[in-house]
């Protein structure tokens, strides 16, 4: 190994050689009556099975590295191979269960559609239910256990970590449901239940079970504490109830009563967009927690954001025009507002101290800054980005609306806008010195937005009460404040156009006031690359 | 293998402190750090319990974030490219996680192919790897089973899998016993002839004296000295305590020694003399020339050559947290 250059020229054998002295130079014994253990040989491709090594590992190394580690773990693991066995056993109980039950009729009455229902819990149990905790334990634990540092010190990046989580929890996925496919296609030979409702069961389940265990992935990345991690399983268990329930209600409660008409159709094709557009939301979180800090790490997300709410919108559109309903407007901006609420939040967490890494990356033209400094990672623009897009997502749908409808739909748009920007606003303003006093923490501006919508709620009562001594029930200009009721209000379409202007005019004010403390976050220029790393880079 | 020809065509230092701080509320873990360690040296990092080893080298390994200042491998930042300088840099932690289910060679060839090493490199690597550091008998036992010494050769293993040319090894040598200590200062050795660039932790300085070039002894996240082990000793120790041993009265010794402004007499018995001089190894041969020259008949004349460890007393002296 003297001389690099020397030894690039080698045969990969020679080099072995070279090794070789320096092992005996260093050690003087080595223990060469112990074979190596397999992994360490190179397949031998003489006969007909070494050539079927060779593909096998020439395959595997297309595999995520996390994968190939987990799925050998879990074939020595006692959990894996109990769950799997429990499984067969609950599918065998069934089987038997529902045969005899329906004893004479099995022989020459349809009974598939009965035999189902037993189906589908034993495969929504373990495929909604366990694998998502389990990903989420796997991941934790390599946190717990500090395996999870040596890990990203190694060339995977954070996303392939992530993806190797998620990859082997599709395996585990898929290994579960093949120990249920011969029930299936029992199922199908009873009668009764036809192919494309098979079909339908099986992609909405492995949906639901991949957006949740992204979900759980995500949730095991937020902190690293115990308490936050006992936090983070218990809201994964809340989501995995959810899940559980709005699947067994779309499946047990339309799909398998109503058989697969057009319209489950196209609700399964809504929500596979939707799904699939939050899971890469959730895996990209998951991702950008675990890339080093000094990593930009809001940029991809706000693009992420972006596209979600272009597929929100589309969605949206699309079934405004199907059912021509303006309910379902007000529903999608409703559910923006809320969204871009939440994300501004989070957003609000970051730091507005940009890292060297990042400033390398910000945009250098003067177009890119004009229109790419609200992508920039800090809460003033993160402020300004969640309100600017959240508010041409909202007014878009709105005015979309009047297709179906007449300005109502625009009435209820401005409350939204104006609660997005005026709630928003305030949180900022509440958390922003908060922030400087306590450090940064997420916790902060969540708790201060939660803290903002229950005072909100009670603010309007408590004045009411003091002033005329009863709580009213009549919805007076007060309950602006009060976003539940007015928003009831809203959907029922008896809001007065002056309250809705009101809230908007109330935000925008306050939004304005936020524009006026954006302070130096837009000072940040792009730097020069270090002049070491591109010539490494070069080199490369 | 063609990728590490530009890793090699970096001449400066490989391993650069600059100015490091971090504090955790209050503590100073790591105060104005800088050092820099020479591709293919050794550079000991020495210090009580809490000093702050642990802390600044995880930082320069990518896996923590410094208050101030900078840490670079090769001239790139640790801080701000840290993909960049993982892939030059082997890690061994002080205590590190296991998987369960799982056997040495399959934790080895996970973090080969997590290091990108696919079909014959990865299996080279290997098996050089059980051969460098005596795992091949060890390859089918389970990780979580293995006792400490031989968790700290897979861990080693682990972190040169990857051929890097940097190794950071935080108290490598922790838990391994007497034998193993010798395995261990040899690989080191071995490592740094084949211009491997090393930082490694130990609270034990006559360990590292062997295998070390140079040292840092870091206390309270400061550090207080650099340099070889001589140099080290030699700034410190300026005057030094010698007891010689005649064969007749000390009477003429002592005669000759007042003639040395700097020499102080400690104690005089029958046949001995014990007295400090003011000075290092020149001002001695100057005092045992004289005393020769002189015509003394000196039986034994022997400076009190300091222990590592007094060293180590002496300069952490007084500041022990
Ligand atoms: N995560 C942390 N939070 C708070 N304080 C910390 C943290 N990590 C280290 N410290 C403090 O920083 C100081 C330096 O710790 P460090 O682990 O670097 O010491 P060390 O030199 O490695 O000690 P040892 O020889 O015992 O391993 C200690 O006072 C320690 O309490
Ligand atoms: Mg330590």
């Amino acid at each position: 190994m003297s001389d690099p250059a020397e030894e690039q020229d080698l045969p990969a054998g020679n080099s072995e050689a070279s090794e070789r002295n320096q092992l005996e130079r260093s050690l003087g014994r080595i223990d060469d009556d112990v074979p190596y253990h397999s992994l360490a040989l190179d397949v031998d491709q003489g006969d007909i099975w070494g050539k079927i090594d060779v593909v096998s590992r020439r395959v595997g190394e297309w595999f995520n590295p996390i994968l190939v580690k987990e799925a050998r773990q879990s074939l020595k693991s006692r959990q894996f191979v109990i769950t799997f066995f429990l499984l067969l056993l609950a599918s065998c109980l069934w089987t038997v269960l529902g045969v005899v039950l329906n004893a004479p009729d099995v022989y020459y009455i349809p009974t598939g559609d009965t035999m189902i229902y037993g189906y589908y819990w034993v495969l929504a149990v373990p495929l909604i239910g366990m694998v998502p905790l389990a990903a989420q334990r796997s991941l934790a634990a390599e946190i717990d256990d500090h395996t999870f540092e040596m890990l990203v010190i190694t060339k995977l990046t954070a996303m392939r970590i992530v993806m190797g989580k998620l990859n082997s929890a599709m395996l585990q996925m898929l290994i579960y449901f093949a120990a249920v496919v011969p029930c299936l296609a029992f199922t199908y030979l009873l009668r009764g239940i036809d192919l494309l409702t098979i079909f339908t069961l099986i992609t909405i389940l492995f949906f639901t079970a991949l957006l949740v265990t992204s979900a759980s992935l995500m949730l095991a990345t937020l902190t690293a504490n115990r308490a936050g991690q006992t936090l983070a399983f218990v809201a994964s268990i809340a989501v995995i109830i959810f899940a559980e329930i709005m699947c067994a209600a779309f499946i047990l409660g339309e799909i398998l009563r109503l058989g697969v008409k057009s319209e489950e159709m196209m609700f399964t094709a809504l929500f596979i967009l939707v799904g699939v557009s939050c899971i890469a939301l959730f895996v990209k979180v998951a991702a950008t927690r675990i890339a080093p800090v000094t990593e930009n790490r809001s940029t991809g997300l706000r693009y992420l954001m972006f596209l979600q709410q272009l597929i929100w919108a589309g969605v949206i559109g699309f079934l405004m025009l199907w059912y021509e309903d303006r309910d379902v407007v007000n529903f999608g901006t409703m559910v923006l507002g809320g969204y871009w609420l939440m994300m501004g939040t989070f957003m609000l967490a970051e730091s507005p101290e940009l890292s060297p890494r990042v400033q390398r990356g910000l945009p250098s033209t003067f177009a890119g800054r004009a229109l790419m400094t609200w992508l920039n990672p800090g809460p003033g623009t993160g402020f300004v980005y969640a309100v600017a897009t959240g508010t041409a997502g909202i007014g878009v749908l709105a005015l979309f609306g009047l297709l179906v409808a007449n300005a109502d739909t625009l009435t209820f748009g401005m409350i939204m806008i104006g609660y997005l920007a005026g709630y928003l606003g305030i949180v900022r303003l509440i958390a922003m010195p908060l922030c400087r006093r306590f450090g940064r923490s997420v916790w902060l501006p969540v708790g201060a937005l939660a803290t903002v919508l229950i005072f909100s709620l009670m603010l309007p009562t408590v004045i009411t009460v003091v002033s005329t001594g009863a709580p009213g029930n009549v919805y007076t200009p007060i309950e602006a404040m009060n976003w539940a009721w007015t928003i009831a209000k809203g959907f029922d379409r008896r809001l007065p156009p002056t309250v809705a202007f009101s809230i908007l005019a109330t935000g925008g004010l306050i939004a304005t006031l936020n524009l006026a403390l954006l302070f130096r976050e837009f000072d940040y220029r792009r730097i020069a690359v270090p002049q070491r790393v591109l010539d490494d880079s070069a080199a490369e | 293998m063609i990728s590490k020809a530009p890793f090699l065509s970096w001449d400066g230092p490989v391993i650069e402190l600059q100015d490091l701080c971090r504090n955790f509320g209050d503590t100073r873990a790591v105060d104005h750090v800088s050092f820099t360690v020479p591709r293919g040296s050794v550079f000991g990092y020495i210090g009580p319990n809490g000093a702050g080893k642990t802390t600044s080298m995880r930082i320069l390994a990518t896996l923590g974030l410094p208050t101030s200042g900078d840490a670079l491998v090769e001239g790139l930042s640790s801080i701000n490219d840290p993909e960049r300088v993982r892939a030059r840099l082997g890690f061994m932690p002080d205590s590190f996680g296991t998987y369960a289910d799982t056997n040495c060679a399959e934790y080895l060839d996970f973090f080969a192919r997590s290091q990108g090493l696919i079909g014959r490199e990865r299996t080279r690597r290997l098996r050089w790897v059980m051969d460098f550091t005596g795992m091949r008998s060890l390859a089918s036992k389970p990780v979580r089973g293995l006792s400490k010494g031989m968790r700290q050769r897979l861990c080693l293993g682990r972190a040169l899998i990857h051929d890097p040319a940097v190794l950071i090894l935080d108290e490598p040598a922790a838990g391994l016993d007497p034998r193993a200590r010798i395995d261990l200062r040899r690989i080191i050795r071995s490592l740094a002839a084949d211009n491997k660039t090393i930082l490694i932790s130990s609270h034990i300085l006559t360990e590292l004296a062997e295998m070390c070039d140079r040292v840092g002894i870091i206390e309270q996240g400061e550090l207080l000295a650099t340099g070889t082990f001589d140099e080290i000793r030699g700034t410190l120790r300026q005057n030094r305590d010698v007891l010689i041993r005649v064969a007749g009265t000390t009477e003429a010794a002592l005669r000759s020694l007042a003639t040395f402004e700097d020499v102080e007499v400690k104690s005089s018995e029958e046949h001995r003399v014990h007295f400090t001089i003011d000075g290092g190894d020149h001002r001695q041969m100057e005092v045992l020339r004289v005393l020769v020259e002189a015509g003394i008949e000196l039986l034994e004349f022997s400076s009190k050559d300091d222990s590592l460890e007094d060293v180590f007393l002496q300069i952490t002296d007084g500041r022990v947290q």
